[in-house]
């Protein structure tokens, strides 16, 4: 094991040697200290009348007070600081994780494969003594180490903050280290294939981000049909409804316009066929938020789907590296 | 055991639709022994990297096998007996001299340690101890090819594969290599070169392989590089120049090449060695000094008449 354990470190430090990678660290140090001096702390204020005190909500950023004091019933200012709190990290940290974050380590590992597999670069590597397919997957788990390294740094960062500064010792964000690198690890698998067979950075880098947004899309496309569009009657229904009266029957499918038609077809044909086979790294946070037992609510109808179709994905991504590394010619 | 077998050999490129073929080698076959220093000449196109390629296992030969120290070549065994170093090196920008030794030696299985104990003695061989720890970005193309050398040689292979190992280096910095071969050589090292500087192969070989569109024109040493049934031979003289040309006049066609004034070189074939007694003593008898005499063909004349004309449509540049 020796030689790949020295190419994934070699890959992370050449992905440690970007500047990108250190303007990253910077952006995450100063969003961490951005985000500390935040308080939403409970207060009780004494009223004018006399009358026991009331409780309130008052934002603070570094000791001063924001505003005033929002007066709520005791029960519930305690249900809207754990709303306000919640809401900061599905938004926040979201965002900043799982988009801004997934795109910078995406931009700092783009280049780790076409780099090894450059004329000169190759050559010297596949005259050493190690196995083609492995090289390539020590190189790719050289460049996800790298990212669990960063994420860990921002979501230890975030944990320490919300902890200290908010009193909410949340596992939810550490949680979201091994959700995020596989979520990284799927963009990163494409990005990989793309630049083995071309050995283009840029390219990889932008078939990458092309297939990020086709899942964001056909995820998006699916949720918004499914609300758009009316649902299907049931098979049990129908063949009651059939039973009853065909004529009722006849009333219903008149009901559907052509345009309805055409998009329920695109539904069935298109957008739910793409949505199975894709990957969803959208929906893995709601599948380990399920699992956790703190998402019951969010209806999560198939919580295996997610991560099924997305390991799925990355082996299939993968297998067709290795079998492009070992039988290439160089 | 052979160090490098390679057994009717052939290599055919084929276009993505495989509607263009192209025959970079036809079965090529040469068995070199260990402790050679053996060089691969050829003009661009002729199958050269081609060759090295398969040797390392980068290209598979479409008929034919090669061995490596009687490993199939290409296998992991095979490369654990090679030390390479490829004509357009790469090296990662965050290495320095010692980072990218050891991160080499590592890959061929060696410990830290071990590395660290044969990457002083490399890099003074090599004239980059002071160099260690400076970023490979700062180096120039000659001292990535030092270091290349170096890293080829790290886990005392049987076998370097050397792809130009002196392109890009000053003559000090050639002669360094030469040295470093040369050291190899005794060492019991096989060495085999792949180079277009005729000089220096001419210099160090022991066997030269000649390529030509993929066929393998000749293989042997330079003293076997005779073309046709004459024997070519050179003399440097002194005198009068009328006094020699009418000395030289009953053998046909002389090439002349004044070196300065009174003093010349003189290239003429001869149909054996009674034939040179003879001129000499026709020399000497005219008042002629003979500083210098040399047999054989000098490697680039013999290396024209081998190798044809480039094709205007070459197909296929490799080197």
């Amino acid at each position: 094991m020796k030689p790949y354990l020295a190419v994934i470190l070699d890959s992370f430090q050449s992905a440690a040697c970007s500047r990108i990678l250190w303007v990253a660290l910077v952006l995450i140090t100063l969003f961490l200290a951005a985000i500390a001096p935040i308080a939403i702390d409970q207060v009780q204020e004494q009223q004018a009348d006399r009358s026991p005190a009331a409780t309130g909500l008052q934002l603070r950023y570094a000791g001063r007070d924001f505003g005033p004091a929002i007066q709520l019933p005791s029960q519930t200012t305690a249900e809207f600081r754990a709303v306000a709190i919640a809401w900061f990290m599905d938004h926040v940290v979201d965002l900043i994780v799982g988009f801004f974050g997934i795109f910078v380590a995406l931009v700092v590992s783009c280049s780790i494969i076409p780099d090894t597999y450059r004329t000169g670069s190759v050559e010297l590597l596949l005259s050493k003594p190690v196995s083609r397919p492995l090289l390539f997957i020590a190189k790719f788990v050289g460049g996800c180490a790298f990212v669990l390294m960063n994420i860990s740094y921002l979501m230890f960062g975030l944990y320490a903050i919300v902890g200290l500064r908010w009193g909410l010792w949340d596992e939810r964000i550490l949680i979201a280290i091994p959700v995020f690198v596989f979520y990284f690890m799927l963009l990163f698998s494409v990005s990989a294939v793309v630049g083995l067979f071309s050995r283009s950075a840029i390219l990889s880098l932008f078939a990458a981000l092309l297939f990020w947004g086709s899942c964001i899309l056909v995820g998006s496309s699916k949720q918004a049909m499914e609300k758009l569009l009316p649902l299907e009657p049931k098979a049990d229904n129908v063949t009651v409804v059939i039973e009853s009266s065909e004529q009722t029957a006849k009333s219903m499918s008149a009901e559907s316009t052509g345009d309805e038609q055409f998009w329920r077809s695109v539904y069935a044909y298109g957008i739910v066929p793409l949505y199975t086979v894709l990957p969803k790294p959208l929906e893995l946070d709601d599948t380990v938020q399920y699992f956790l037992d703190r998402r019951r609510d969010r209806k999560v109808t198939d919580p295996w789907s997610p991560v099924i179709t997305s390991g799925i994905f990355l082996i299939v991504m993968l297998g067709i590296s290795c079998l492009k590394s070992s039988r290439a010619e160089y | 055991m052979l160090a490098i077998e390679v057994e009717q050999l052939s290599k055919t490129y084929c276009s993505p639709l495989g509607l263009r073929r192209h025959r970079a080698l036809k079965s090529i076959s040469l068995a070199v022994e260990p402790g050679q220093i053996v060089s691969l000449l050829g003009p661009n196109g002729a199958g050269k990297t081609t060759l090295v390629k398969i040797l390392l296992g980068l290209l598979r030969p479409s008929v034919g096998a090669a061995r490596i120290a009687g490993e199939l070549a290409g296998s992991i065994r095979s490369r654990l007996r090679v030390g390479y170093l490829p004509e357009n090196l790469l090296i990662e920008s965050h290495h320095t001299a010692d980072s990218a030794l050891i991160y080499w030696g590592r890959l061929h299985q060696l410990s830290r340690k071990q590395s660290r104990s044969r990457r002083a003695e490399l890099l003074e061989n090599v004239g980059l101890t002071k160099w260690a720890y400076v970023p490979v970005r700062q180096f120039s193309k000659g001292m990535r090819q030092r270091l290349g050398l170096a890293g080829a040689l790290l886990h005392d292979p049987e076998i370097l594969i050397l792809d130009e190992p002196t392109d890009g280096l000053d003559p000090a910095g050639r002669k360094e290599v030469r040295d470093l071969l040369f050291a190899a050589k005794n060492d019991g090292k096989t060495i085999f070169l792949n180079s277009h500087l005729l000089q220096e192969v001419e210099q160090i070989s022991d066997q030269i392989a000649i390529l030509d569109r993929g066929e393998l024109k000749f293989f042997g040493t330079q003293s076997a590089l005779q073309v046709g049934d004459t024997l070519k031979v050179e003399f440097e003289l002194r005198g009068a120049e009328t006094e020699a040309r009418a000395a030289l006049d009953l053998y046909g066609e002389v090439f002349w090449q004044p070196l300065s004034a009174g003093h010349y070189r003189v290239r003429l074939d001869l149909a054996n060695q009674a034939a040179i007694d003879q001129c000499i003593d026709g020399l000497r008898a005219g008042g002629i000094s003979i500083v210098a005499l040399k047999y054989g063909d000098s490697l680039e004349s013999a290396f024209l008449q081998l190798v044809q004309p480039p094709a205007s449509n070459a197909s296929k540049g490799d080197g």
